[in-house]
């Protein structure tokens, strides 16, 4: 057997696959003008066979898998490869080709060695801003797609070596802050051309066809793993259900219903039965779909299995289009990636695989981005900016830790925008940024705090929209775990009395979608995240646990009490017979409301 | 059942999807008649068996929604409005 094909060859060479796109990645956060890429980390770098399949990528996002696995493969299909010259840059940010929604553009770059293409390298990255609606595009009230910013078929930005001037005149035309778009492509650009080099010394090192080889054989470990890790799950139906509190246009939820069927070595996600696809931007295109129940089987199963084009051989998603599962155009779908992927993400981690795999599964961690978007002229300047920002929120409690705090949706794995960077390139003012306490859902194993921040608008007029969820319907808790909390977006006047929801303000028909809302000097803005559902049993909680909580501030003294059965002294020891006495009576309690 | 060309015009701007799975088809797709008469197009061969599958475990995937709705879910949360 060739060096490179034995399974430690195989395992290095992916490996160092991934180095290169950690590097473009790299490149790409030290080059790019706006902080949703420098800061969020909001993007992937991919390298595909030369037939357009995924080989190995920068796993810096995971909702982008989806993406990473079609976006570059499907136009390399449709506009056929015969079309990608040497120098070539193609780039588009369609929903309806493959990408996740918009904001997010893919670039593809084909690498030529003799004439022949042997290697594509490209990229995903979210753009902070690419007009439509709403400044930051993310118009949480858009009806359809055309609304949601610009909308870009796969076109040359390149054509051999030299940039297409129309194309590049279209796109900075119609975004709000030009001049970011112009760095951010360039680091888009930068990053492909770290991948190409250092993807011309391995094929100049390997040789082209031993390379090709081992492309396709890693594929296929991918497949083979995932195919055994299937195999050990009992055959058979699973099925769960999870909503949304609204589409942002009505204040009707929407359900998403899902049965794994299990059958052998193989998996089949299907979401035949969730609804009709909604008039508000919460609907999923097909990838996002496929990106969630990938990332969700994953998370559990997935260890040291390597995601690439194999995978989708063991696995298939079955979403009819015109459901909320798999929006057909016109449809709206900015928020699918963002509130709808890891709802379902979390579904397939905790109601479907908790019921195969307890010891696997988490409770729900806070489940929304809670987008921030917000856009205007600074006077200090006389430049508009805008940004997309995103929250983070508490995660689940799991079978043997409490749920982290204020972190991002887990299927995002981004960074939020720093203090520091609000307040040195926006408007704004913070007045508090900090963990939202006693908010955990109770468990055994407690959730993660969600944050309370409150900024106040410095100067000039600001447009706020806001894109999330789970104002209505908490983070479910597992196994007898709590409840996490819930969303809340809320807005104070100048000589208002106290904060109060948008919604209260507007009339609104959501509580956590709204788009293009003017603000001024002095309103203050509240976000408060939603703080992740407990893992098993609260009454079972180590009661020092409970008592290093009270003493973090993380859990209230009477919560100690009403949820967890933990009684303290005046100094915050824990009172073991008091304790005992109270979960027995809370047991019984319980027991008799059952 | 066969592959059967999907091409456009340039200035086509409407998208289809597989009627199996939802995925997009790009250029092709596979053809084939389902049992009920209805022609189908997919964007796998393997999705005719797909199509068969969904169809054997239906009832079974009815009977688990119809538990759910009855029944407290394992998450402990009420998933209804």
């Amino acid at each position: 057997m060739n060096a490179i094909m034995d399974r430690v060859g195989l395992t290095l060479l992916h490996k160092q696959l991934e180095n290169i796109c950690d590097e473009m990645a790299v490149s790409m956060m030290r080059t790019a003008y706006s902080p949703i890429f420098s800061e969020g980390l909001d993007f992937s770098t991919l390298i595909l066979d030369r037939e357009g399949n995924l080989v190995a990528r920068a796993g810096l996002n995971p909702s982008m898998l989806g993406a990473s696995l079609y976006a570059a493969t499907w136009i390399i299909k449709e506009v056929g490869a015969e079309n990608f010259d040497e120098g070539d840059v193609w780039i588009h940010n369609d929903p309806y080709r493959g990408g996740s929604h918009m904001p997010e553009h893919m670039m593809v770059t084909p690498i030529h060695v003799d004439g022949a293409i042997v290697a594509y390298v490209g990229n995903i990255a979210h753009m902070a801003e690419i007009g439509g609606m709403s400044p930051g595009s993310f118009a949480a009230t858009a009806t359809d797609i055309y609304q949601e910013g610009l909308r870009l078929p796969p076109v040359r930005l390149f054509r051999k070596g030299e940039p297409v001037q129309d194309i590049w005149r279209i796109m900075l035309s119609n975004h709000r802050t030009p001049a970011n778009s112009w760095g951010d492509l360039h680091a888009m650009l930068g990053s492909l051309h770290v991948g190409e080099r250092r993807l011309r010394a391995l094929f100049a090192e390997r040789g082209i066809e031993p390379l090709h080889e081992a492309f396709a054989r890693i594929q296929d470990f991918a497949e083979t793993f995932i195919r055994e890790r299937i195999a050990e799950l009992p055959d058979g139906v699973y099925y769960g259900e999870d909503s949304f509190d609204d589409d942002g246009i009505s204040s009707r939820p929407y359900f998403v219903r899902l049965a794994v069927i299990v059958a052998g070595d193989e998996l089949v996600f299907d979401y035949s039965r969730s609804d009709e696809q909604a008039v508000g931007p919460i609907n999923a295109p097909y990838v996002v779909t496929l990106s969630a129940s990938l990332n969700g089987l994953l998370y559990i199963l997935g260890r040291n299995i390597p995601v690439n084009a194999g995978l989708l051989r063991a696995i298939r998603v079955v979403a009819p289009a015109g459901t909320i599962c798999c929006v057909k155009l016109p449809g709206a779908c900015v928020g699918g990636q963002t509130e709808f992927q890891p709802r379902i993400m979390e579904m397939v981690m905790g109601t479907i695989l908790g019921q195969l795999l307890p010891e696997r599964a988490s409770g729900a961690s806070g489940n929304t981005s809670l987008n921030f978007l917000f856009g205007g002229t600074d006077p200090r300047t006389g430049d508009y900016y805008a940004h997309y920002h995103f929250e983070a929120n508490g995660w689940g409690g799991r079978a043997t830790t409490d749920g982290n705090s204020a972190q991002i949706v887990p299927h995002a794995n981004c960074r939020n925008t720093p203090v520091e960077i609000f307040e040195t390139r926006w408007p704004w003012i913070h007045e508090r940024y900090g963990l939202d306490d006693d908010t955990a859902g109770p468990g055994e194993h407690r959730g993660g705090l969600g944050i309370e921040r409150i900024l106040e608008v410095d100067r000039g007029t600001i447009t706020v929209s806001t894109l999330a969820d789970r104002a209505l319907r908490a983070p479910w808790g597992l196994f007898g775990g709590g409840e996490g909390s819930r969303t809340r977006v809320e807005l104070q006047r100048p000589g208002d009395p106290g904060f109060r929801t948008f919604q209260e303000h507007f009339g609104l028909p959501s509580p956590s979608k709204f788009a293009n809302v003017r603000l001024g000097p002095g309103d203050r803005v509240r976000l408060i995240s939603p703080s992740g559902g407990g893992y098993g049993d609260p009454l079972r909680r180590d009661p020092e646990l409970v008592a290093d909580d009270v003493r973090e501030r993380y859990v209230s003294r009477e919560t100690a009490e009403t949820s967890y059965g933990v009684v303290l002294s005046p100094d915050g020891d824990v009172d073991a017979d008091a304790t005992h006495t109270l979960r027995d009576a809370l047991a019984a309690a319980a027991t008799g409301a059952a | 059942m066969a592959w059967i060309p999907m091409d456009k015009t340039w200035h086509d701007t409407t998208v289809d999807h597989c009627d199996v799975c939802g995925n997009l088809l790009i250029r092709r797709a596979w053809a084939f008649t389902a049992p009920d008469g209805r022609e189908l197009r997919a964007c796998r061969e393997d999705d005719e068996r797909l199509f068969a599958l969904l169809a054997r475990y239906a009832p079974t995937i009815d009977e688990a929604r119809q538990r759910w709705a009855e029944q407290a879910p394992v998450v402990g949360h009420d998933p209804r409005p």
